[in-house]
């Protein structure tokens, strides 16, 4: 699972985001935009987001749902929850054992 | 906001091949009318309309793209079937009034068969195309509800109410027109611009709706009842024409069925066009039936 999150390129940090986004529900792509920026300060652009948001649905990690008006929302799916996951958790051991070096230094 | 940078992204947006836009296009489109769209929002555009291009397993094309052919297909049997049905009307003149022609065909058998399979096809093929009219026209209205789109729901609206006001007027000058023979032809010119504006209408909010490919799918069958009825009518009508002209040459001049520009558009040259325009009709309504089922067989390999 890691590997297939390397091989989203340039696309991997902003699909990180956007599953951590989805992960608390639902959301549309100005939604997401916001929602990242909020507990990332990342300020994604439009270009960036639909690359991520093609890549993750080809990959089945999100899925959409009915369109409201000209929004379409999207929603995290099982197989998305666990990459995440997995990544989140591949992230937290580096943050641990950085921390840990750091304190030793 | 600057404008110019938001006129700009969204020109921008065309960049992105066809299939990735029918796609993701309009929310895109939604997203930057609500993001500070900057300089940096434009090169981030063109860099991931690059992308796309660039990885062909990006592009939805073999999904939307048959979503989207089986929508042209199903509009092009049905505007082909509108033109149709106005060259079978134009025919159905000959046979008035009726007891002439029951008359004449009561001697001439074949005349009546000939007659009867036009008329008995060209209902199935009208019946056939009401299913599809009818299942496509009413999802995309509930779709256009539920997702309040304005567009869509503005143009439905438009051709009903285009409709409805002429046949109102219709009905209001009815007497009028039937007192003043001259005033027909510009009645018949009135009743094809609103047709013409009617259909237009329709076919914008159906192509700006999104259906199922399973729906679209399902809509083939009647698809391909109204292209083999409306080849059958047409043969027919040819076969019917000829032999009339055969078995009762008389009554054919009478009808002004005589060579020439007898009577107009009334002639035989009126006819030979009627026959054209069925015949043409015909084949782009198969050709779009063909067109139709090869992405269908495409879908199901």
């Amino acid at each position: 699972m890691r590997k297939e999150i390397a091989e989203l390129g340039r696309y991997s940090d902003p699909s990180l985001l956007i599953l951590s986004s989805l992960a608390s529900g639902p959301k549309h792509g100005y939604a997401m935009m916001e929602d990242i920026l909020q507990f990332s300060g990342t300020r994604l652009e439009p270009g960036t987001l639909y690359g991520a948001i093609t890549r993750l649905e080809k990959r089945g990690w999100i899925e959409p749902l009915a369109a409201e008006e000209r929004r379409r929302p999207y929603r995290l799916t099982g197989a998305g929850a666990a990459a995440l996951r997995e990544q989140l958790a591949t992230m937290q051991q580096i943050v641990a054992t950085g921390l840990q070096r750091l304190s030793l230094a | 906001m600057p404008n110019r940078y938001m006129d700009v992204a969204l020109l921008l947006i065309r960049l992105y091949p066809r299939a990735w836009r029918e796609r993701y296009q309009e929310e895109m489109e939604e997203v930057l009318k609500l993001h500070s769209v900057r300089f940096v929002t434009l090169f981030d555009i063109m860099v991931g309309a690059l992308d796309v291009h660039m990885h062909a397993d990006l592009q939805p094309e073999r999904i939307y793209s048959m979503a989207h052919k089986l929508r042209v297909s199903a509009i092009a049997v049905f505007c082909a079937f509108l033109l149709f049905a106005l060259a079978f009307v134009a025919l159905q003149q000959i046979v008035d009034p009726r007891a002439l022609f029951n008359a004449v065909a009561s001697s001439h058998p074949d005349l009546q068969v000939a007659f009867s399979t036009i008329v008995i096809s060209g209902e199935i093929a009208f019946l056939a195309v009401v299913v599809v009219g009818l299942v496509i026209f009413l999802t995309a209205i509930v779709k256009a509800i539920t997702a309040k789109r304005r567009d869509v729901l503005a143009r439905f609206g438009s051709a009903i109410l285009l409709v409805m006001l002429f046949v109102v007027a219709s009905l209001i000058f009815q007497s009028f027109l039937y007192g003043n023979a001259s005033f027909s032809g510009i009645y018949i010119l009135i009743f094809l611009a609103v047709l013409i504006a009617a259909t237009v209408l329709i076919v914008q909010g159906i192509l700006r709706t999104e259906f199922s490919t399973r729906l679209l799918r399902y809509m083939i069958i009647p698809m391909a009842i109204t292209g083999l009825a409306m080849g059958v009518s047409c043969i027919a009508a040819l076969v019917w024409l000829l032999r009339l002209w055969a078995d009762d040459p008389q009554f054919a001049t009478s009808q002004s069925m005589g060579p020439g520009l007898v009577g107009g558009l009334g002639g035989s040259t009126g006819f030979a066009i009627i026959i054209v325009v069925m015949a043409l009709t015909t084949a782009l309504a198969i050709v779009a039936l063909v067109r139709g089922l090869r992405t269908n067989t495409t879908a199901s390999a």
